[in-house]
């Protein structure tokens, strides 16, 4: 496996099959699990503290965020982006993804942590990823 | 070549947009689950031991058993737990609910089973 397919794995896939798991074996009685999952199915249950509750809410989002900042990076790289602008673009398109869910309140469900940590999220990801993209 | 280069932003984005759409969507939060979290945030309230009050089947929330999950189980007694639950879903208008208190395992063992009035 090269290099960059490495890094490909690592920050992108990795990440996401993070969230995901997270999401499926950690949360309870989400839409997902309703039309997805059989009725059995069965997520693991962990005593309610404030660094639980980031574990099961905000870290998939956290997750879902790197690992689109990620590739996106990633495409920039393989396409020679070289606009100024194209990390704003994704910090624009994640900051929109998780603010649509504020105007939609009757199906989603904003929360400003899930904010929070979709920026830190991208920003962590520019600094790995994506620095070199505004040479 | 090169047009297909200049969809896969486009891909990257939708394939994005269904998984975030899949795990961000909740499911209507109808009256018996208003009630169920009310539920939940009474008798979670100071009891630290409590992980879990819902419903027993994840993915069929209506239904009339709610199971808790208990992580600590010495020294409660749980008989007199369960009739406390059956007190306060009687408080929010949830009657004739059978209760579960389960310690967390696998497989729970069952620490007290009561039908409601």
């Amino acid at each position: 496996m090269s290099l960059f397919t490495r890094k490909l794995a690592f920050h992108i896939v990795l990440p996401l099959a993070a969230g995901v798991a997270i999401y499926i074996f950690f949360r309870q009685n989400t839409w997902f699990h309703y039309h997805f999952l059989p009725p059995g199915f069965h997520p693991i249950v962990l005593p309610r503290s404030p660094l639980n509750d980031v574990f099961i809410f905000n870290v998939p989002d956290f997750c879902w965020a790197y690992s689109l900042a990620s590739s996106l990076f990633y495409w920039g790289r393989i396409d020679r982006v070289r606009n100024r602008f194209f990390p704003v673009f994704v910090l624009l398109l994640i900051v929109t993804a998780e603010s649509l869910q504020y105007f939609f309140s009757s199906r989603f469900t904003f929360d400003w942590i899930d904010l929070t940590a979709a920026i830190l999220a991208f920003l962590l990801s520019f600094l790995l990823n994506g620095r070199h993209e505004i040479a | 070549m090169k047009l297909l280069k200049k969809f896969i932003p486009a891909l990257i984005i939708i394939a994005f947009s269904f998984l975030y759409i899949a795990t961000s969507k909740v499911v209507p939060c109808d009256d018996y689950c208003r009630q169920l979290y009310r539920l939940d945030t009474m008798v979670i309230k100071n009891r630290s031991y409590v992980g879990y009050v819902g419903s027993c089947i994840s993915g069929k929330p209506k239904n009339d058993t709610l199971c808790i999950s208990i992580f600590n189980s010495q020294g409660i007694d749980w008989n007199l737990f369960a009739d406390t639950v059956c007190t306060y879903a009687a408080q929010i208008g949830m009657t004739g609910q059978t209760i579960l208190v389960l310690k967390y395992g696998s497989p729970p063992d069952t620490l007290a089973k009561k039908h409601c009035p």
